[in-house]
């Protein structure tokens, strides 16, 4: 129980993937995985996704230097994955790999 | 894209922003939903931009209300349990002494497995005072046309205690299915996709539907007016089950209409084959929640069934030497 959860759903790992290399905020993480044939995700479940991962310690946020919009007042956040979401990232793409090359046992040897 | 729709989105933004914390946390999901529009008018004609510009600012409420609510209703909880001094008495002892290591979530985790274990005990006794009553009544119920009604009437006023054990057998019956209902939410909210979740859950569901069936059963064990013609239209509603509506009508009531022996069938299914199997249930129910938490112990306090036969035997090579 006491070990790090690093599990991550398909929609989590795609916007983790999305962060690896650079800090984005919402709408561009769409546009990133729309552009580069990725699986796509909705709108409406990336901030659930984005808010549960930064809960769990995989990314966090800032405040972008962009000027309030000036409908609603509502400021731009963006988004950096961590050292822990890396890590999860890539447990994740190592269990990957390992079921790809496992093997079944020769029997009767 | 009408300036309307900018007015509705500016006015959830003020709706929500009377809410610091949800705001703090959601005012970039509201910002990419309007940033969102331009991409939005060129991929779509424009009654569908404004249809799909509604269904996110639709959803953002949604989303951002349930969160509130949800949000405010946890720190009720929290707030109450530490006026009873229930959260400290729990953290200190020693039992769940790893459960403070944990992060929040596992402590509310920890708060809906024993909830779920206590409302399983509740449940089982429920269980016992149904069966226990049901048997005293039994002693006295005549379960014919013309000896149900009387028999009840005797029990009420003549028998000791015959009100109170009457009371009691529908209390408990109630109970059960209210408590049944809101363990299935409990446990719902607390899933773990372990075996032992996994039994409870499916018992517990089980136990609901066998409650539910007691309760149905027992309508026309009164035999009154209103029983009598409540259970008339129920049979004629399992009746119209396609396929085996009439045959279903036909055992559960032993033949046309309403008579001694649809009472003997409902008195059977209540008496021996419902109330045993909703005891059955419960104990399976509430055992494996007590097997699920043992998951919350440390590993050398787990409860396992092989290290007490290996010590039991060990102890028992240690007298024979």
């Amino acid at each position: 129980m006491s070990d790090l959860d690093l599990s991550l759903t398909p929609n989590q790992e795609v916007i983790l993937s999305a962060l690896r290399f650079r800090k984005r905020y919402g709408l561009e993480i769409i546009e990133a995985i729309e552009n580069s044939g990725g699986k796509q995700i909705r709108f409406n479940s990336l901030y659930p996704n984005l808010k549960k991962l930064e809960k769990k310690g995989f990314v966090k946020s800032e405040w972008g230097n962009e000027a309030p919009e000036k409908h609603t007042g509502a400021r731009r956040k963006y988004y950096q994955i961590t050292g822990t979401g890396t890590k999860a990232l890539e447990t994740k793409q190592q269990l990957l790999e390992s079921v790809a090359y496992w093997m079944s046992e020769p029997e009767g040897v | 894209m009408s300036s309307q729709d900018l007015e509705l989105a500016s006015r959830i933004g003020e709706l929500v922003s009377h809410f610091s914390e949800e705001w703090e946390e959601y005012q970039d999901w509201l910002r990419d939903i309007i940033s969102s529009r331009l991409v939005l008018r060129e991929r779509y004609p424009a009654w569908q931009t404004v249809v799909i510009f509604h269904w996110r600012l639709l959803y953002f409420v949604a989303y951002v209300g349930i969160v509130m609510v949800v949000n405010r209703l946890l720190k009720k909880l929290k707030s109450f349990l530490l006026e009873k001094d229930f959260l400290n008495f729990t953290i200190l002892s020693e039992r769940v002494a790893t459960v403070t290591q944990l992060l929040g979530i596992a402590r509310y985790r920890y708060i809906l497995q024993r909830t779920a274990t206590l409302l399983a005990v509740v449940e089982l006794t429920l269980c016992g005072i149904a069966a226990f009553t049901g048997i005293l009544l039994a002693f006295y119920y005549q379960p014919t046309a013309l000896g149900a009604y009387n028999s009840l009437t005797m029990i009420v006023e003549e028998v000791t205690n015959g009100s109170l054990i009457l009371s009691l057998h529908n209390l408990a019956g109630h109970s059960l299915i209210v408590l049944a209902l809101v363990q299935i939410v409990v446990m719902f909210l607390g899933r773990r996709f372990l075996l032992s979740w996994l039994t409870a859950w499916i018992s517990g569901i089980c136990l609901t539907l066998t409650a539910i069936g007691l309760s149905w059963t027992a309508i026309v064990l009164n035999w009154e007016q209103t029983s009598f013609w409540r259970f008339k239209i129920e049979l004629s509603i399992v009746a119209s089950i396609p396929l085996v509506g009439s045959n279903l009508r036909d055992i559960l009531s032993g033949g046309n209409g309403i008579s001694s022996l649809t009472l003997q069938h409902m008195y059977a299914l209540h008496s021996y084959i419902l109330a045993v199997v909703a005891i059955i249930l419960s104990i399976t129910h509430l055992t494996a929640l007590i097997c699920q938490e043992q998951n919350w112990k440390p590993e050398n306090k787990k409860f396992r069934l092989m290290q007490l036969c290996n010590k039991y035997v060990s102890n028992e090579e240690s007298s024979s030497v």
